[in-house]
């Protein structure tokens, strides 16, 4: 074998360590981001020729006025505003509104929206509406004319052009933007999605997605009471939960099945219950309720190491997060019970390669011991954590890690898919084991199974002794 | 031993404290000054003055959220107090006959959500069947029809969000006219 420089040993250690640190920040800090920049401050007015707002249609309960310090006074059809004007609405109501030539907005229901900006210099038409709350439907036909409009709320922008778009901003609901047709510029926290094409139809993208195609997929619902609509993996997979004395029911609120009762599978069983090509298992023991939590860093994992891991995609059993762009799925959420539970991440069909972080946390219940594992392909894989060698705490790996994890904890792993030769050689065995010692049947002890020996014994002497009294004639009958 | 000494009395402030916290902490919120004294009146200006400035408050007390579904429900509340508002949504089966809740403090999730699931008429599953809309199986019905985010029954709601989930109620009932409006 050939040696390692020492150097570039302790290079690779170290930045092994630091990615590890950045995945478990990475994966126990997983709020999804809520998008708290405020609305910013109202612009000066634009230095081309305001232009006339006519109101066109009234329905219900609007009131506008011109100014901050100007009363409210109720809408009708055929008034005509400026910039700076501000409209709200109540319960079953709308004002639709038009800005000649093109362009046309709506508020509808319990909303208010400021026309911030409204100039033409030129042919360019600028329009800025700031929307405290509410829904706006706003239609630019693009009638010859270059326009820049934005519909901006206190937690995102829609940056429009030439197209027909809805922006809804709504606490306690997240963002969406729509775009019936054209493209349409989306921004909420910190990133910017596209909604829509150029010739494209109806799309819809909501705020933390990656746009409309995440939209689409975290909006479908397939109720997962109904056998038929369950895949074979994971039909299969929850008979094996049944089968062991579990109880199977829907989480309305987290949108996933759970399962309660019936236990782990043992380490003899794993291999052979294992649905996909990349396969992330946790398994415990104790009476709790732990979580899996899977982040993914496509690339190549040695480059991902460093440069830090970066969690591009993330799984966790419901909450719209079981299921994730590359494929990557949790059946269900496993609420544990008195002998313990499993749950499991899986890629059905190809896989992305990168580096992984596999992590467990804490929910309720008692401290238990929690078991890992990572399977590609069926064939085991090590993850690299840190554990206690030599009394210094050292980046170890394992194929199979066992912990104990009490309340309010979280723990994880790394692991580089596919696997990477080169930290295989460089990071030394958990002193507890490659692999750990993982979850076995309770053993069968002499004292246990001596009565039922006995027994039988007993039972064959019996029946020896019998068969020898029974005279020779009435064998014959 | 004295009673008095420094020692007995830190630990009987400790205690006093201890008490003080644990019985504050399972207290209510309180909405100090409603808006439906303020803004009272069936007129546009009342009604969107009252949503308006309820959607800036921090909390919406059961006073509060009873007005705004009366004038969500019948675009008017003649309730002039919280009482008869009580009594007005009990005769018309929107309120359980065992609701008691005081008019400042903070609204229940729960309590709104079977008030609104006997507005919509959600029957719901097995449990609202045999049992009746309990605050539980409620909100965890409004919350499938995307009307409540995901939620407990104990959690109450600021204005805004109030606000929020009266515009999804709109939606609801009227789908015909969020889908014009969206599409």
């Amino acid at each position: 074998m050939r040696s390692m420089p020492i150097h570039s040993y302790f290079c690779a250690l170290g930045l092994i360590c630091m990615a590890s640190v950045c995945a478990s920040s990475a994966l126990a800090s997983n709020a999804p981001a809520t998008g708290a920049s405020a609305v910013g401050a109202a612009s000066q007015p634009g230095s081309g020729t305001p232009m006339r707002i006519d109101v066109v249609a009234v329905t219900g309960l609007v009131q506008i006025r011109t100014g901050d310090d100007q009363p409210w006074v109720t809408a009708m059809p055929h008034m005509v505003l400026s910039e700076g004007a501000e409209l709200r609405t109540g319960p079953h109501s709308s004002i639709t509104c038009v800005i000649p030539p093109d362009q046309t907005f709506t508020l509808d229901r319990l909303g208010t929206v400021r026309v911030q900006d409204a100039v033409r210099n030129g042919n360019k038409v600028k329009t800025d509406l700031i929307m405290k709350y509410g829904r706006t439907h706003y239609d630019i036909e693009g009638a010859g004319l270059e326009h820049e409009a934005t519909i901006t709320s206190p937690s995102s922008t829609l940056a429009v052009r030439g197209t027909d778009v809805v922006l809804c901003d709504q606490v306690p609901f997240t963002p969406y933007a729509i775009s019936n047709t054209g493209r349409a510029s989306f921004t909420y926290g910190h990133s910017t999605i596209s909604v829509g094409s150029k010739h494209g139809s109806y799309a819809k993208a909501s705020g933390g997605t990656d746009g409309s195609a995440g939209t689409g997929l975290s909006e479908t619902v397939v109720d997962p009471r109904y056998a038929a609509s369950l895949t074979a993996s994971d039909a299969a997979l929850l008979a094996t939960e049944v089968a062991r004395g579990a109880v199977i029911s829907y989480n309305p609120v987290s949108g996933i099945q759970t399962v309660s009762g019936g236990r782990p599978s043992y380490d003899s069983e794993l291999p052979g219950t294992l649905p996909g090509t990349l396969d992330f298992v946790l398994r415990w023991t104790g009476d709790a309720n732990l979580n899996l939590e899977v982040g993914v860093d496509p690339g190549d994992p040695l480059t991902n190491i460093l440069n830090g891991f970066q969690k591009v995609e993330f799984l966790y059993p419901g909450y719209g997060l079981q299921n994730s762009p590359s494929g990557g799925h949790i059946p269900y959420d496993d609420i544990g019970g008195p002998a313990g539970g499993e749950e499991i991440a899986y890629w059905p069909g190809s896989h992305p390669s990168g580096l992984y972080g596999i992590g467990v946390q804490f929910i309720t219940g008692v401290p238990t011991s929690y078991t890992f594992n990572v399977f590609e392909n069926g064939q085991p894989v090590e993850m690299f954590y840190f554990a206690t060698l030599d009394g210094f705490t050292q980046l170890v790996k394992s194929t199979q890690q066992t912990r104990p994890i009490g309340p309010g904890q979280f723990a994880g792993s790394l692991v580089a898919i596919p696997d990477q030769q080169l930290l295989d050689l460089i990071i030394p065995d958990d002193p507890a084991g490659n692999p750990n010692p993982g979850i076995n049947p309770p053993g069968v002890s002499s004292a246990a199974i001596m009565p039922a020996v006995r027994a039988l014994a007993i039972g064959a002497i019996s029946a020896r002794q019998q068969s020898a009294t029974v005279t020779p004639a009435a064998r014959t009958h | 031993m004295r009673s008095d000494s420094p020692i007995a009395a830190k630990a009987i402030a400790w205690a006093f404290c201890a008490l003080a916290a644990v019985c504050g902490g399972c207290q209510t919120a309180h909405v100090n000054s409603s808006l439906t004294g303020k803004f009272s009146g069936n007129d546009a200006d009342a009604q969107l003055n009252f949503w308006h400035e309820l959607a800036t408050r921090h909390l919406t007390s059961n006073d509060e959220a009873l007005h705004g579904l009366l004038l969500y429900a019948d675009g008017r509340d003649d309730a002039k107090t919280y009482d008869k508002r009580v009594a007005t949504l009990k005769s018309r089966g929107l309120l359980p006959a065992s609701f008691s809740e005081p008019a400042n403090d903070a609204v229940l999730r729960g309590d709104l959500a079977v008030a609104i699931v006997n507005l919509l008429g959600i029957k719901g599953g097995w449990v609202m069947h045999a049992f009746g809309p309990m605050p539980r199986y409620a909100v965890r019905e409004l919350v499938y029809a995307g009307i409540f985010p995901p939620s407990s029954p104990q959690q109450t709601f600021s204005g805004a969000e109030f606000v929020g989930v009266i515009g999804k109620l709109d939606d609801y009932q009227q789908p015909v006219v969020a889908s014009a409006t969206v599409r």
